[in-house]
This record gives structure tokens, sequence and C-alpha cells, in this order.
């Protein structure tokens, strides 16, 4: 998948790789911590800020989860169902 | 108009794949109007949560109709925001979803759009008076200035004319029952 900003897919795809692994070993595993990731996602992160500057995309202040502004049935909803609930084990629910 | 829709789904997977799936589903075969993907914020929260912003770019695509109306919007493409929360001790996943500029691309459309109608009628006018050897000076207002004051007076007149009429109409209604009598 590409960047925004040209220069910067192939950061992307670098950082891309290493959080995807960090994500499924330690992460889902509850180990959140020491993230190895950090300075490829600050060099991306450096090219990313540039295009969106010069192609001028407004992010400024637009609050986490858009907050306050609207209604939780505008969420997606991924939530594991134990298999008690569902006849078949091993399923997610995906709720839209 | 649709506001709300409300879909569930159960997906074959553990929760983990599905998450993990989550970040890794572009490109692929249905997002073909999907130009770039790009993560502007990540942090693990202290209680393991994992919150992130994701910025999408997608194609406009309009109908025929809409692209023939808003020519200039036909080149510009959809920024869309994705904030999300992976909380994988409870295991589940929230994401909140929407475009930054999709309704100021209508409303400039509208407005452009508006504008152009304007000039088209203005530019009609002043055509129609040059094809009849008029001053072509006359702009929309002062022609419906004109047609009201015109209005007013025929309606005077209508009103007057009226009277008249039924003046004679009373007189001549005298004047049969004085025979009758």
């Amino acid at each position: 998948m590409n960047s925004i900003g040209e220069a910067c897919t192939d950061m992307k795809r670098e950082y891309d790789q290493c959080f995807n692994r960090w994500f499924a070993k330690k992460l889902l595993n509850g180990d959140g911590s020491g993230d190895p990731c950090t300075n490829l996602f600050k060099r991306y992160q450096q090219c990313v800020q540039k295009a969106m500057k010069e192609k001028e995309i407004p992010t400024e202040g637009l609050k986490f989860m858009g907050q306050g502004k609207e209604k939780p049935e505008n969420f997606l909803n991924l939530k594991w169902i134990p298999h008690q609930e569902i006849e078949d084990s091993g399923f997610c629910q995906l709720r839209l | 108009m649709v506001k709300y829709f409300l879909g569930q789904s159960v997906l074959r997977s553990s929760w983990d794949q599905v998450f993990a799936a989550f970040w890794q589903r572009y490109p692929n075969p249905y997002s073909k109007h999907v130009l770039t993907e790009d993560i502007l914020h990540r942090e693990v929260t202290p209680d393991q949560k994992l919150l992130s912003r994701r910025l999408l770019t997608k194609t406009n695509r309009m109908p025929r109709w809409a692209e023939r109306l808003f020519p200039a919007n036909v080149a510009h493409s959809v920024y869309i925001l994705e904030d999300s929360i992976v909380d994988p001790q409870n295991q589940t996943m929230t994401t909140f979803t929407w475009n930054i500029n999709h309704a100021r691309l209508m409303e400039f459309g509208l407005a452009r759009f508006k504008s152009n109608v304007t000039k088209t009628m203005k530019g009609f006018e002043y055509i129609l008076a040059k094809l009849q050897g008029e001053s072509p000076s006359k702009t929309l207002v002062e022609t419906a200035k004109e047609a009201k004051e015109k209005a007013k007076e025929t309606a005077l007149a209508a009103t007057e004319k009226a009277k008249d009429l039924a003046n004679k109409a009373a007189t001549k209604q005298q004047q049969q029952q004085q025979q009758f009598v």
C-alpha cells in the first residue's frame, strides 16, 4: 500500500513490517512494553507530516474518536464472543 | 436518505488473527478505490490498549450526472481518518471513521454551481438584448421591478373596470325591475 507521500512509501513498509511482527507476538500476548519500532516510526512520521503539510490536509484539532460528536452507533466494534454464546468456537463477531 | 446502518457479521477466525489482519487489510481485491494508507499516530496506554490514527485517501467516485455538475471535484480524492482502540485484554476493538473533506467538496461544488447559474442567466440576457438591438443594460432585478409595477397598474385598471361593470349591471337590473312593475 502506498503512502500519501511518495517518498515515504518505503519507510512506511519498513515500519509496517516491524509493527505487525511486534503486534502479533507482543501486544496481543499482553506485553505492550518495549516497542522496537519507535525509530522507524519517527523517520516515517517526519516524512508523512511533511507530505501532509504540502497537500494541506487539515488534521489539526480533531479529537480522538471524534469525542463528543457522534453516537456509539457510528462505531465499528469488533468483539470476541466466547464459544458458549456462538455455536462454534473460534469466532469473532464484527458489529458495524 | 439512509443515516444509520447496523450490520453484524461473524468472522471465522480468532480475535488475535482478526485484530492483526485489521492492520494488513490494504491492499485487497475489493479496495481498488483506496489510494493511500498512513499511520499518523500510535501509542500504548498504561492499561495496555493500543490507540491509533490512520489516514486513508479514497477516490471521489461520483455518478456521471454529478461529474457534469461538479467537474472540479472529479480530481480531488476523499480524506478519511480512522481512530481505533485495540484492547487485547478484553478482546475488543473499537474504531471511529469519518471523512474530513468530502462535505466541504460538496459545499464548494454547490456554491460554484449557484454562481454559474447566475452567470448563465446574465450572459443569456446580454445576448438576447444584443440580438434584439437593445442596449444590454437591464438586469434581471430591474426587469423584475418593472414587471411588478406593470402588474400593479394592470390590477388597478382591472379593479376599476370590474367596479364599472358591476355598476352597469346594477343599473340594468334596476331598470329591468322597474319594467316589471
